[in-house]
């Protein structure tokens, strides 16, 4: 399975183009399926607020819920994983995996929390996946 | 037999709509998670052809299947005996269990038709279905075969 790409100095604005033309992308994919919802407003705009406050985090892989949330999930070397389901409140629905060091052992976490508080709860899992490329 | 448990050698394949897979980053774990009123997760036993090579298998699955199949979705194949073993940890009673459709109004009969069950709902689906994802997708096929 592929890994995240990572995110040069400079390349912020190429991965929000990308993640634009992506949402375009699932609408269209929604239209076509009677099953899921358009991309909803707010939770599109909890996602643009979100990826706009880590300018020098890695791209995501970008998704769209049945219930029309988004959902991105950023993934990185050694399992290091966190998926978002962006509620459209300004919280979302995490997922955490990580590697613990020196170990096969993958710890596995998930809960809600703000956005904010998901960017804590990553740090103090050790996932650096939304700091930096 | 509808109600058997599948062979662990054996596999299946889930199909994963487009708005749940990305060329690059692969197939989102929202494709294995339960909706509403749902019990199990439907798949599709492979070796139910048990003549036919896996090409002919997956076709035997697109012709059969009554989701519609887009271009752009994809069919994410497990190994059953390999996902339990990987999920024994967290799932105590997941199972693969033959479910065959008859056939129904203008759909044929679908001898592959399964569910996957013991897969939890809220609030930890999202968690599972990411570790399905992550850790027991075996191949990736494409939803319809390009002619």
């Amino acid at each position: 399975m592929a890994t995240a790409s990572k995110n040069p100095p400079g390349n912020t604005k190429k991965i929000h183009q990308t993640y634009a033309r992506r949402i375009e992308e699932l609408r269209g994919f929604a239209a076509a399926d009677a099953e899921c919802a358009d991309v909803r407003e707010a939770s599109e705009a909890d996602f643009w607020s979100f990826v706009k406050s880590i300018p020098s985090a890695r791209k995501a892989g970008l998704f769209l819920l049945d219930n029309g949330n988004l959902r991105a999930v950023w993934k990185g070397d050694d399992k290091a994983h966190i998926g978002l389901q962006f509620l459209g409140d300004r919280s979302a629905r995490y997922v955490i995996f990580k590697r613990r060091p020196a170990s096969e052992k993958v710890s596995r976490v998930s809960g809600i929390d703000t956005l904010d508080g998901v960017k804590k709860q990553a740090r103090a899992f050790g996932i650096t996946l939304l700091e930096n490329g | 037999m509808t109600g058997d448990d599948l062979p662990n050698e054996d596999h299946a394949v889930r199909y994963v709509k487009p708005s749940q897979f990305d060329e690059e980053e692969g197939v989102d774990g929202s494709a294995f998670q339960l909706r509403q009123n749902e019990s199990g997760l439907s798949v599709h036993w492979l070796e139910c052809f048990e003549d036919l090579l896996k090409p002919q298998q997956l076709d035997e699955v697109r012709r059969l299947s009554r989701l519609t199949i887009s271009r752009n979705g994809r069919l994410a194949e497990v190994s059953v005996g390999r996902t339990k073993q990987h999920l024994k940890e967290q799932l105590l009673d997941i199972r693969f269990i033959h479910m065959p459709l008859n056939a129904e109004g203008d759909y044929e009969a679908d001898p592959s038709h399964s569910e996957i069950s013991g897969l939890p709902d809220f609030p930890d689906e999202e968690l599972i279905g990411d570790f399905i994802a992550e850790e027991c997708i075996e191949a990736v096929h494409p939803g319809l075969q390009e002619t």
